[in-house]
């Protein structure tokens, strides 16, 4: 097998885990990264070798996984992922912008301010929860949603901006 | 309607809320794309994030999902060789494709004259011979170019045959102008075709035809039409929007 092949397969845990905090459903969640696999495997030609690989494939599911939505409001009835991968709602986005491949996560992390990256250690990275990590942090827990909010919000508009405007994101300062 | 916060939508992408509050954040996201796309970056953020805990969870993953994981890689593998070996791919390459396209089309012989003969307008011109850049479409087919979005089917009369034409993908060249490929399966074969748009005409540049005695898989059709695609200089894949806007028809 292919060291990309090894490291997709790798990749499927935080995949699947990714698809289940979209979908809420485990079934759903499978078909989702399953569908995410297929188009990233016509849309091969639009990953950057050198690039991340798991950013990729995380903004192709996203991705589908909204068209699906957008499908499913403008049908007014339950569209399933491959109706949504086929029709034209699914666009061009990730194929057309390699920009937000290119900026990492964790640079992005290291311009955010002292606080603001610690509540995103704790919760995201060690994986405590928000009592968790309000008790380890010693701070207010509505202290650490509003904080880690911010955070996530500010590396959402780092990795992809013009999207995030499009998206009606209104950063607040830093 | 009850807001929904920032906060709310986040707790939601990171487990944190009750369940019947969770259930009615999830009722409302799937009726507004805008909260949804809101709600995605907080779950992609975490998915991203999650990644530098180095943390293996290991569940049991579907066979399925890891299949297409391994074919995804060695296609990315070629992807990155591609890349490696010339970063942009040259004239003398196009001139190798089209070489390729003429040595498939001796390959299939007599299969490949019914293929061009049922594409081509009813204008008797004989197909067995006709050089590539000759090949036109039939109207029905033209239309259909232009119509379906990939992943999209239609049948089509094709003189006295009947073909099931399914659109796979749409390419902008690097030249500006788009190519398609797509599959159809007309009297017992099943033909992989990539047809190009220039100066406001469909023409078929290649037609992989497998049948059902040999020759082509309908795997490597698909195959070929990629490489072949590609050393034709693809820039990028159109869906969507972007696919719709390239397909207008003049």
């Amino acid at each position: 097998m292919s060291d990309f092949g090894n490291e997709l397969v790798a990749l499927l845990p935080r995949l699947r885990r990714f698809a289940r905090s979209l979908t809420g459903q485990p079934d759903d969640a499978d078909d989702l990264v399953q569908a995410a696999l297929e188009r990233a495997l016509r849309s091969r030609s639009s990953w950057e070798p050198g690039t991340r690989l798991d950013a990729w494939i995380f903004r192709i599911m996203r991705n589908l996984w909204i068209d699906q939505i957008r499908h499913r409001k403008v049908r007014g009835d339950r569209t399933t992922i491959e109706a949504a991968e086929q029709l034209s709602g699914f666009d061009g986005r990730v194929v057309t912008d390699n920009r937000i491949m290119l900026a990492d996560v964790q640079e992005l992390l290291a311009t955010l301010p002292g606080d603001q990256r610690a509540v995103v250690q704790s919760v995201c990275i060690d994986e405590l929860s928000y009592r968790e990590a309000a008790e380890h942090l010693k701070t207010p827990i509505g202290t650490v949603m509003s904080r880690l909010a911010r955070a996530r919000l500010a590396l959402a508009a780092g990795l992809d901006l013009d999207e995030a405007a499009e998206a009606g994101f209104n950063l607040k300062k830093l | 309607m009850t807001a929904i916060t920032d906060e709310t939508l986040m707790a939601l992408a990171d487990g944190e809320l009750e369940p019947a509050e969770a259930a009615r954040v999830r009722e409302a996201l799937r009726r507004d794309v805008d909260l949804a796309a809101r709600f995605a970056s907080f779950a992609e953020s975490r998915a991203l994030l999650s990644g530098a805990s180095g943390r293996a969870a290991n569940d049991d993953v579907p066979e399925r999902l890891v299949n297409t994981a391994r074919r995804l890689g060695d296609a990315l593998s070629g992807v990155a060789s591609r890349q490696q070996s010339s970063h942009s791919l040259r004239q003398s390459d196009r001139f190798k494709a089209m070489a390729l396209a003429a040595s498939i089309a001796l390959c299939v012989g007599g299969v490949l004259g019914f293929a061009f003969r049922s594409l081509q307008s009813s204008d008797g011109t004989p197909a067995n011979g006709v050089a590539l850049n000759d090949i036109a479409v039939s109207p029905a087919e033209k239309d259909l170019l232009f119509q379906l979005a990939s992943g999209e089917s239609r049948q089509v009369q094709s003189g006295t045959a009947t073909a099931d034409i399914t659109m796979v993908s749409t390419h902008r060249m690097e030249d500006g102008s788009i190519c398609r490929e797509f599959s159809a399966a007309i009297a017992g074969t099943q033909q992989t075709r990539v047809a190009c748009l220039r100066e406001r005409a469909w023409r078929v540049h290649l037609v992989v035809v497998s049948s059902s005695d040999g020759g082509f898989s309908p795997a490597s059709g698909h195959a070929t039409a990629d490489e072949f695609i590609e050393a034709l200089g693809s820039k990028e894949i159109l869906t969507g929007d972007a696919e719709r806007k390239a397909l207008v028809q003049p």
